[in-house]
Formats: structure tokens, C-alpha cells, sequence
């Protein structure tokens, strides 16, 4: 399986290789399902990315140079939360910070539609969400799916519908039914990514500690485990502490340093060392 | 393994358990052998303490986490003084470690005034001599320090130097074991030996080095005992990870995820309506 890059220019005006530009991205819709995986550290995004995993996404958080560095060619959408930037002003800022960092997209997750149309005046690419929206679950009650009613399928229309004309690439639909998703992503220019949402999407997104079954809370219903990396990881913490224990038996029965771990002296400079003692 | 901890206060007034107190080592110099790892991540945090190791050391990065993941190993925490150019700043930083509920301070290449002003607080600390990696510049690089005489004369001062500060442990690397072996003898705090033979009251050893991988070093240094091979290990685990997104690379593209169950409906009559309202938009 050989990966062609192309050559580009990063937003941030680096000369490297990536698997898709946005423009990419937005002529494959409707010809090609792609896949977008959010990684949260380096190993993650190195793997996705030798996986041939289309998008990634990610956190401004302090990994993110390292998940840059790991996975150079991969899309990489980045999240810039609202709740710490209070302003289109300094969000844009924050904006900036992450595509000086090298993000090749951004997640305007919760933003107001007012400060997207600001971003997409600089001609950043991004994408929003709608749909369930975890940070606005009380507006509709609560952890469920959103659009079984013909009248919330037409508010998320509408939504979908206002984010499209900020300008945005692409809309992460969370917990749709299949078939709203499915009329929706013919009716919108979006890249329609699905969580949850049904096969109809353009992509598909799922985390990828849910993919590697890693998760710390009970496993969604949306999501499918590939492996079992809960338990992968307790093996390893065995053989950490079987290591750890190895170590302490050999200090203790003094098998641990011996020659080969210590430096020697010269008698005659340990002589000197000795007397020098001696008379302290 | 039952009464394994004691209950102790923090120096930060929490109640809580741990393996020892600082008296505790000070009362089992030259009785027990003992050990410390330096732990960069929760899991080996852990695994230090499910072992049985004496005390972990650390840095600043993850202490938090660090410190949850082993409540009850005596814990030591060694800020850089690089950030701080005044002594009162540095000691900022310490209580900020101390409230995260540090047992320790490491003061590794600090200003012995700092190292003294820290000591006013009665926090305990541990020094450093020795090959100091921050101040190898002063001893030649990266090689053993105290094979003249004259050199072992100096760690012998800055050891004796430590205690009359009131350090309870000094970490002496890369000496040779018969220096540390007769300094061990003539001084009342606890030497922590890396690379500097059996006759330390405390062995130490990096997390990393023991189980083979290597993160801050280019290769395990001569020094260290390896006892797994974690380089392979996460090489492995790195093979499963990228299998497993591969599968849901095929699948999707076979769409074979999402299935039926990974997926919610519309009923047909909401179906219906929708269809309708927005025909008309």
C-alpha cells in the first residue's frame, strides 16, 4: 500500500507533504469515504498515520507539537475552544497560535457563527458541529440523539445550513439518525462527518481510544473497539512492576551494582583519599 | 505484607499514609539497603509503589498525577532552578510542589544559598554530587568524577557541606565505589549511589533504564541493570495500534462500519415530514 503525499504549503507558509489539501478534501465528497480519527498524544497519530487514517484531530493542548512532528502528512484539524478565548478577537488569536503550530484546519466547536465568519475572511479552513453537542447538552435534555423529530431534523438542517455559509469545509454531525444524515449530506456543500450519525457521511470520525479500547468510561454505543487495549496496557503494567521488583530483590540480596555497573580508583589516589579522612 | 504504611502528615498539613517518614531513613542508615527510581509517567509511578520500591523521585512535568498514582511512596520532586532567579521565587514553586504533597526536594545543581534558605523551612531535601549533569561543564563532561584524590577530597567538602545545611540525602553519581564506600562511613545523611557502587545506603536507578527503553539517553548507561526490554514492547503495542486503524480504514471504506447497530432512525412518518419541509427551503 504505497501513500502518495503531495507537495504544499502549510497555512503557516512550511514547505512539507500531505496526504489531502482542503480543496482535496471538499472534491471527494460523495466519491470517496474518508476517515478522521482524534488522537490525543504522539504514538496515537504516528500509528493513524501509518494506518493511512485520512484526518486527524486533535487538541491545542501541550502534545500537540509532538502529534504535528509524529503524523507531518496526515490533515490535521485542531480543536480551539471557545470557553478560554471570550472574544472573536482572541480567539482569532488563539486561531493563529495553532496554525503557527501547524494545524492544517480548525475545530470551531461551540463557536459563534459571527467570529467563523471572522476566521473564514483570513481563508482558514474549518470545521464546526452540530447535532449532540456535548458542551450543550442541556438545551436539549440531556445525553441522547438529536433530529428523530421532523422538527429538530429541520433546526439541525438550518444549523448545518448557517455553518455552511461561514464558509466552513466541514460539519462533524454527532448522534443523528442514519437516515436524516443521509438527506442532509445531499442538500449541503459540507463535508458531512459522521459520529454516530450512519454510513451516509462523507467521513467518518471515531476517537481513537474508543477504536483501540482504551476508554476509560463505559463504551459508546457509536463507537466499534478494534482491539483491547485496556488490557494490553495491564499486561505491560505487570511487567513494569515485575521489573521494578527484579530491581529491589537484587539491591537488597547485594547482587545489584556489581563490577561491571561500578567505577574503580587507583590504590594510591584511594590511599590519599583515606588519610586525607583520617584527619577530619 | 500487612502495616506496610504509616499514617503521616504532609508537609502540607495533609493526613495520609506513606512507607516512611524522613526520620524513618535517617534511623535505617547503614541497616537496610534501599531503593529509588526516577518515574516519568503515572503507570511507572505505580508500578514502583505495587512493588515495593523505597522512594521515586520525578520532575515537575506530571507530579500530580504522579503523586496520585503512588499516595504512599515517600516522594521526591526536583524543580529546575533556571526558572527562578531569586531564591524567594524558587521557594515559590516548592510550596506550590509541597501542596501537591511532595515528601521531598531535590536540589540537584541549585545555589547553596537557595539550598539554605530552603533548609529555614525544614522541608527536606536531597543534594547532589558527583557527576551533576548541569554542571558537568565544571568536571570535564560526561565521565566519573573522584578517581584523584583531590577530586574525591571536593565531594567528600560538598557532601559534608549538604549536611551542615541539613540536607537527609545526597545523590552521588558516577564516584568510584571504595570513595563512596569510606564518605558513606563519615557522614549521617543517606548517599544515594548511581553508578557509585554497592556501599550507597540507596541504590537509584532510572525508571526508563530498568525496563529498557530509552528516552533521555541515546543507549542504557553502563551503570544501569536493564530487566525488560520496553523498547520492543512499545514497538509492539505501536503494531497493534496501527492494525487496529487500519481495520477501521477498510471497514469504512468497505462500509462495513457503521453497521446497524452502531446507528439510531428516524421513524418513517418523521422521516416523511422532514422530507417535505425542507423541499420547501
Amino acid at each position: 500500500m504505497k501513500k502518495k503525499y503531495k507537495r504544499v504549503f502549510s497555512i503557516n507558509n512550511d514547505l512539507g507533504y500531505r496526504n489531502y489539501t482542503v480543496r482535496d478534501i471538499i472534491q471527494l465528497k460523495g466519491k470517496k469515504k474518508l476517515t478522521q480519527v482524534r488522537v490525543t498524544n504522539a504514538e496515537e497519530a504516528a500509528a493513524a498515520e501509518e494506518a493511512g487514517i485520512d484526518l486527524l484531530l486533535t487538541g491545542p493542548g501541550p502534545e500537540f507539537s509532538k502529534i504535528r512532528k509524529a503524523a507531518a502528512k496526515t490533515f490535521m484539524t485542531v480543536g480551539v475552544p471557545f470557553i478560554q478565548n471570550p472574544s472573536k478577537r482572541e480567539a482569532t488569536k488563539k486561531a493563529f497560535e495553532v496554525i503557527e503550530a501547524g494545524a492544517d484546519s480548525l475545530m470551531c466547536q461551540n463557536w459563534n457563527l459571527d467570529w467563523m465568519k471572522h476566521l473564514s475572511k483570513f481563508r482558514i479552513p474549518f470545521q464546526s458541529h452540530v447535532g449532540f453537542i456535548p458542551r450543550r447538552t442541556t438545551w436539549i435534555g440531556g445525553i441522547r440523539s438529536f433530529g428523530k423529530k421532523a422538527n429538530e431534523a429541520l433546526e439541525l438542517f438550518k444549523d448545518i445550513k448557517d455553518i455552511e455559509e461561514t464558509g466552513a469545509w466541514g460539519i462533524e454531525v454527532e448522534l443523528v439518525p442514519e437516515n436524516i444524515l443521509d438527506i442532509i449530506t445531499k442538500r449541503t456543500s459540507l463535508v458531512t462527518i459522521s459520529i454516530g450519525s450512519g454510513i451516509s457521511a462523507d467521513a467518518q470520525f471515531l476517537f481513537a481510544e474508543d477504536i483501540l479500547g482504551q476508554s476509560k468510561i463505559e463504551f459508546p454505543r457509536h463507537a466499534k473497539k478494534y482491539k483491547n487495549f485496556n488490557k494490553i496496557l495491564e499486561d505491560i503494567q505487570k511487567e513494569r512492576i515485575l521489573a521494578f521488583k527484579q530491581y529491589k530483590k537484587d539491591v537488597q540480596k547485594n547482587k545489584y551494582p556489581t563490577k561491571k555497573h561500578v567505577i574503580s580508583i587507583d590504590k594510591i589516589e584511594l590511599n590519599n583519599f583515606r588519610k586525607f579522612l583520617k584527619k577530619n | 505484607m500487612k502495616n506496610r504504611y504509616k499514617k503521616v502528615y504532609s508537609l502540607s498539613h495533609q493526613a495520609g499514609y506513606r512507607n516512611y517518614t524522613v526520620k524513618d531513613l535517617l534511623d535505617l542508615k547503614g541497616r537496610k539497603k534501599m531503593t529509588q527510581i526516577n518515574v516519568i509517567s503515572p503507570a511507572e509511578a505505580s508500578a514502583a509503589e505495587t512493588a515495593g520500591i523505597d522512594m521515586i523521585i520525578t520532575g515537575t512535568n506530571r507530579l500530580k498525577e504522579i503523586r496520585e498514582a503512588a499516595p504512599n511512596t515517600f516522594l521526591t520532586c526536583g524543580p529546575n532552578y533556571t526558572g527562578h532567579e531569586t531564591k524567594e521565587k524558587m521557594m515559590k514553586e516548592v510550596f506550590e510542589l509541597v501542596r501537591i504533597g511532595v515528601d521531598s526536594i531535590h536540589t540537584n545543581s541549585w545555589n547553596i544559598n537557595f539550598i539554605k534558605y530552603l533548609s529555614e523551612f525544614k522541608i527536606p531535601f536531597q543534594g547532589h554530587v558527583g557527576l551533576v549533569p548541569m554542571k558537568s561543564t565544571w568536571t570535564g563532561g560526561v565521565k566519573p568524577v573522584g578517581k584523584k584524590s583531590s577530586e574525591a577530597i571536593k565531594i567528600y567538602n560538598d557532601i559534608k557541606k549538604l549536611e551542615e545545611i541539613g540536607a537527609w540525602a545526597v545523590e552521588v553519581e558516577c564516584v568510584p565505589e571504595d570513595v563512596l564506600g569510606e564518605i558513606t562511613k563519615k557522614t549521617d545523611i543517606l548517599t544515594i549511589s548511581i553508578g557509585s557502587g554497592k556501599h550507597g545506603d540507596i541504590q537509584f536507578l532510572f525508571g526508563e533504564d530498568i525496563l529498557g527503553y530509552n528516552l533521555s539517553s541515546a543507549k542504557t548507561p553502563r551503570h544501569a541493570k536493564k530487566y525488560n526490554n520496553f523498547n520492543k514492547i512499545h514497538e509492539k503495542l505501536q503494531k497493534v495500534r496501527i492494525q487496529a486503524f487500519k481495520e477501521y480504514q477498510n471497514d469504512v471504506q468497505n462500509k462495513k462500519f457503521p453497521s446497524k447497530n452502531n446507528v439510531v432512525l428516524a421513524e418513517k412518518k418523521e422521516l416523511e415530514k422532514f422530507k417535505k419541509l425542507i423541499k420547501n427551503l
